[in-house]
């Protein structure tokens, strides 16, 4: 009952606080002056909806998302549009704090014995879903209402993007169920290594992708070996600075090892900074992934320096709560809930939702054998893919500032991120029931 | 790409980034463990921890020296600096349990708000008395609230006594009655501040001014907001149990919420910070207890981060009007920390009339640092006004905390014999503790 009252408590301070400031328009219209109380309301008001799903056996991520929906312009409108673009360091920070999290996850000696079975794994599961996804949309690409009037090459290129942006999954959303459950076990770590791995395998495909579609619809955009060129640097340049990072970081703590917790953050800044610088390599645009930069610098502490990097990992594991709570309520408020009031459009996304699931269900089925997955548990490691966030949404806008916007494009674009909605809020309810199934949830006990 | 050709060209929320990873680096090098064998000369105890390098960095980086930080990041920056001046508001809040005038001698109450009183009633006059003569302003209210937040910023003196050398068994008592009056007459300092701010209003034409009716809507949604917070900080807290991360969340999520908030409805985020600070210590339990490492912890690189933001803010290029203000408020505050100060003193140790305690109450309050640096930064109409704009208030501030946070170290050039045997004192007192 507390939980509730601090809730609506919560809530309705918000409210006043908006009524009062209408009295004080001038001050309140100064840039970033709401960004603190935003950023407080999200901790707060996330964790205690986490708090409140959970007596409910739902996972506390889902109501993080949740309370971001219900605070966002949709529904309560206490953080506006103009306000959830400024909490967009909100998402770069705590993709870094992942990263890092999930590299230090990583054993060494485990990983070298089970990369060549990952990677398996993620190449099945994208060509899968990719080619069922594709395809089918451009099976049906007269049906939807914004491509039947399209070109041929433009329905090729849409179906081509959405395909390619329902491989990915959410690295993050998994790692928050793992850490909520305080899972350990082999679908957790098998889950969490092949959505790293696919990430990795998804720059590649993505921007490979990217310019092929642009290659199709422009004529100035060609496909060359500069282009290869660019993506080898992009993938082995972020897994290096990553590790000089983690080098960096371990050095640190060594030397100096006061406030980690501020540090921690300072470094993840440093991280999502780096990842937003952009270089040129043969005339192409490159920038280095913050997900790969830490998850390197993760690897590199947790494996390298383990004793010395204990505590900076025991302090990252404390601040991944406030992190996840502000990351997925800011997700949550986000998200563009518009392509729901159209129901052709809301039809051909349940369509999308359905087949991505089951295609991602039909991979694993395919890859576990392959792979020599324990039969045990292997049936249920798919539903840890469902999940889609962070990476996703930024392929969508990556697939809507390459095309200049186009109609078509800002459409594909809006069906994605319904998509993503759905992934993001159901996602999270399978992946913690697998790990609750397979008796590697702590936290379930 | 440079930071500066970075910040330039990116999108607002990297701005963020980039303002942030800034001050963070900086403030973490600042604070960090290498510099501590040097805080402990006197010189370096003085600099450190009056966070004067960190001033010295933010103006080194501002926009009146290298340029790589201007007053846009500055309004990148402006959420940070919200949470850091909450977060000194709930410290200071958190100091004020209800058992205070129990346990502490009625003689350092009396004190700390006969200093409050003082300084606000001298500085304060010195500097309405200057704007109105020396800068020939003919309208009040710009000149109250500037008096008022120029006086705001004289209560108190700074708490570090270790340059002092105050680990003589001698001055430990007049040392920790000037460390705690200092600590009680924070509250008064940001109770004027923020009354101050709550009352500014937009008048007609631009003109500033200040209203009443303002005041009292300010303080009843500032004290509401700020009881709800506080309820809700304690509640939270302890629905957060023993995990440390929940109690991040709450903490980190209650300090911006409340900071936040009070920047929202235009009113002091240092006054509505204290207020949360003193419900939840006020109430019952021993939640707080288990989490003052972090609270403590966090201590100098906010600190540092306020210093820092300072340094960027201020205004070197003022006037010689500005330096006549400095000038005035450094006599008025000599006036009356000279007569507050070694009556506090010698009312424990009448034997400390003569040793380097009694230059303690000359030197300025960090506080005072944060007070101007919140009006710079808080969007008020006074805070860009012609008469003293808020980064030339800051400067003056600055002056001001850096010469009066000299007088030790001049006392110390000047009779070098006394420091040299007090030194003496304390190392044989030192040396007996240690063989007893």
């Amino acid at each position: 009952m507390r939980l509730l009252i601090c809730w609506l408590l919560l809530i309705l301070l918000c409210f006043v606080v908006d009524l009062v400031s209408d009295r004080v328009a001038a001050q309140a219209a100064l840039p970033y002056m709401g960004v603190a109380m935003n950023v407080g309301l999200l901790m707060l008001g996330a964790w205690l909806t986490g708090l409140l799903v959970k007596r409910i056996k739902l996972p506390k991520v889902s109501g993080y998302l949740v309370f971001g929906i219900l605070v966002g312009p949709f529904a309560l409108s206490l953080i506006d549009r103009d306000q959830r673009d400024e909490l967009r360091f909100a998402g770069d920070l705590a993709v870094s704090l992942i990263a890092l999290t999930a590299g230090g996850e990583m054993k060494w000696h485990w990983l070298k014995d089970q990369i060549g079975k990952l990677f398996t794994i993620a190449g099945v599961m994208i060509v899968i879903v990719w080619l069922v996804v594709g395809g089918a949309v451009f099976a049906g690409s007269t049906l939807i209402p914004f491509l039947a009037e399209q070109p041929t090459a433009v329905r090729a290129v849409a179906a081509v993007l959405i395909g390619v942006v329902a491989a990915a999954n959410s690295p993050a959303i998994v790692m928050a169920v793992i850490n909520e459950t305080q899972a350990d076990g082999p679908v957790a770590r098998t889950t969490l290594a092949v959505t790293i791995c696919k990430d990795m395998a998804m720059v590649v495909v993505f921007a490979a992708t990217l310019t092929f579609c642009k290659a199709f619809t422009d004529e100035d955009a060609t496909l060359s070996g500069g282009f290869l060129l660019a993506v080898a640097v992009q993938l082995v340049g972020s897994l290096a600075v990553g590790a000089v990072m983690g080098a960096a970081m371990a050095l640190y703590v060594r030397k100096v090892g006061a406030h980690l917790v501020i540090f921690i953050i300072g470094s993840c800044m440093l991280i999502a900074l780096v990842g937003e610088q952009a270089f040129s390599i043969a005339g192409k645009p490159i920038h280095f992934e913050p997900l790969l930069m830490g998850l390197a610098a993760g690897l590199i502490m947790e494996n390298l320096w383990s004793e010395v990097t204990d505590p900076l990992f025991h302090e990252i594991e404390s601040l991944s709560l406030p992190v996840f709570c502000l990351f997925f309520g800011a997700a949550g408020a986000g998200l563009e809930l518009g392509v729901f009031g159209e129901w052709r459009v809301l039809l051909v996304l349940l369509v999308i939702v359905l087949l991505r699931t089951g295609s991602v269900w039909a991979s694993c089925r395919i890859a576990g054998p392959m792979v020599k997955l324990d039969p045990a548990w292997r049936g249920r490691v798919w539903l840890g893919f469902i999940p889609q966030a962070g990476v996703a949404l930024a392929l969508v806008m990556l697939v809507k500032n390459a095309f200049d916007s186009a109609p078509w494009a800002d459409q594909t674009a809006a069906l994605l991120l319904g998509v993503i909605a759905i992934n993001m809020l159901l996602g999270p309810l399978g992946f913690r029931w697998a790990l609750a199934k397979s008796g590697e949830a702590k936290g379930e006990e | 790409m440079t930071i500066l050709a970075a910040a330039s060209e990116a999108s607002s929320g990297l701005r963020i980034l980039i303002g942030l990873a800034l001050l963070v680096t900086l403030a973490l090098v600042g604070s960090s463990r290498l510099l501590w064998s040097w805080r402990r000369s006197a010189l370096g105890a003085t600099l450190t921890t009056g966070g004067w390098i960190a001033v010295g960095i933010g103006m080194i980086v501002g926009p009146h020296a290298l340029k790589l930080v201007d007053a846009a990041h500055v309004d990148v920056l402006r959420p940070l600096i919200l949470f850091c001046l909450g977060w000194v508001g709930l410290m200071v809040g958190l100091q004020l349990r209800g058992d205070i005038p129990r346990l502490l001698p009625k003689h350092t109450i009396r004190g700390a708000v006969i200093d409050a009183l003082a300084s606000i009633a001298a500085l304060g006059g010195a500097a309405f008395a200057v704007l109105w003569f020396v800068f020939g302003e003919s309208s009040v209210a710009p000149c109250v609230v500037l008096a008022v937040v120029l006086g705001a910023a004289g209560v108190g003196w700074s708490a570090e006594t270790r340059s002092l050398a105050s680990h003589q068994p001698a001055l430990a008592r007049p040392a920790a009655v000037l460390r705690a009056v200092s600590g009680l007459a924070s509250v008064g300092a940001i109770v004027a501040f923020g009354l101050m701010t709550m009352a500014i209003r937009h008048g007609d034409g631009g003109a500033l001014a200040l209203a009443g009716d303002a005041l009292g809507l300010g303080l009843a949604v500032s004290v509401v907001a700020a009881l709800v917070c506080g309820l809700l900080g304690y509640w939270l807290m302890n629905l957060a149990g023993r995990g440390h991360g929940e109690f991040l969340v709450v903490l980190l999520g209650l300090v911006a919420f409340a900071a936040g908030a009070a920047a929202t409805m235009a009113v002091s985020a240092l006054f509505v910070g204290m207020v949360v600070g003193i419900v939840i210590v006020n109430l019952p339990g021993q939640t707080l207890t288990r989490f003052q490492r972090v609270i403590v912890d966090a201590e100098q690189p906010i600190g540092m981060a306020l210093m820092l933001t300072a340094g960027v803010v201020a205004d070197p290029t003022m006037g010689w009007r500005a330096w006549v203000m400095v000038g005035a408020l450094l006599v008025a505050r000599l006036l009356v920390k000279t007569l507050l100060g070694p009556k506090l003193v010698t009312a424990v140790e009448p034997s400390a009339r003569r040793t380097s305690v009694m230059v303690g109450p000359l030197r300025q309050a960090p506080l005072a640092v944060a007070l101007a640096t919140a009006y710079a930064i808080g969007g008020h109409e006074a805070a860009t006004h012609p008469l003293l704009p808020g980064g030339q208030l800051v400067m003056i501030v600055i002056a001001l905390g850096l010469v009066s946070d000299l007088t030790p170290m001049l006392s110390r050039v000047a009779q070098p014999e006394r420091w040299h045997s007090e030194s003496q004192q304390a190392r044989a007192a030192t040396a007996e503790g240690g063989e007893a």
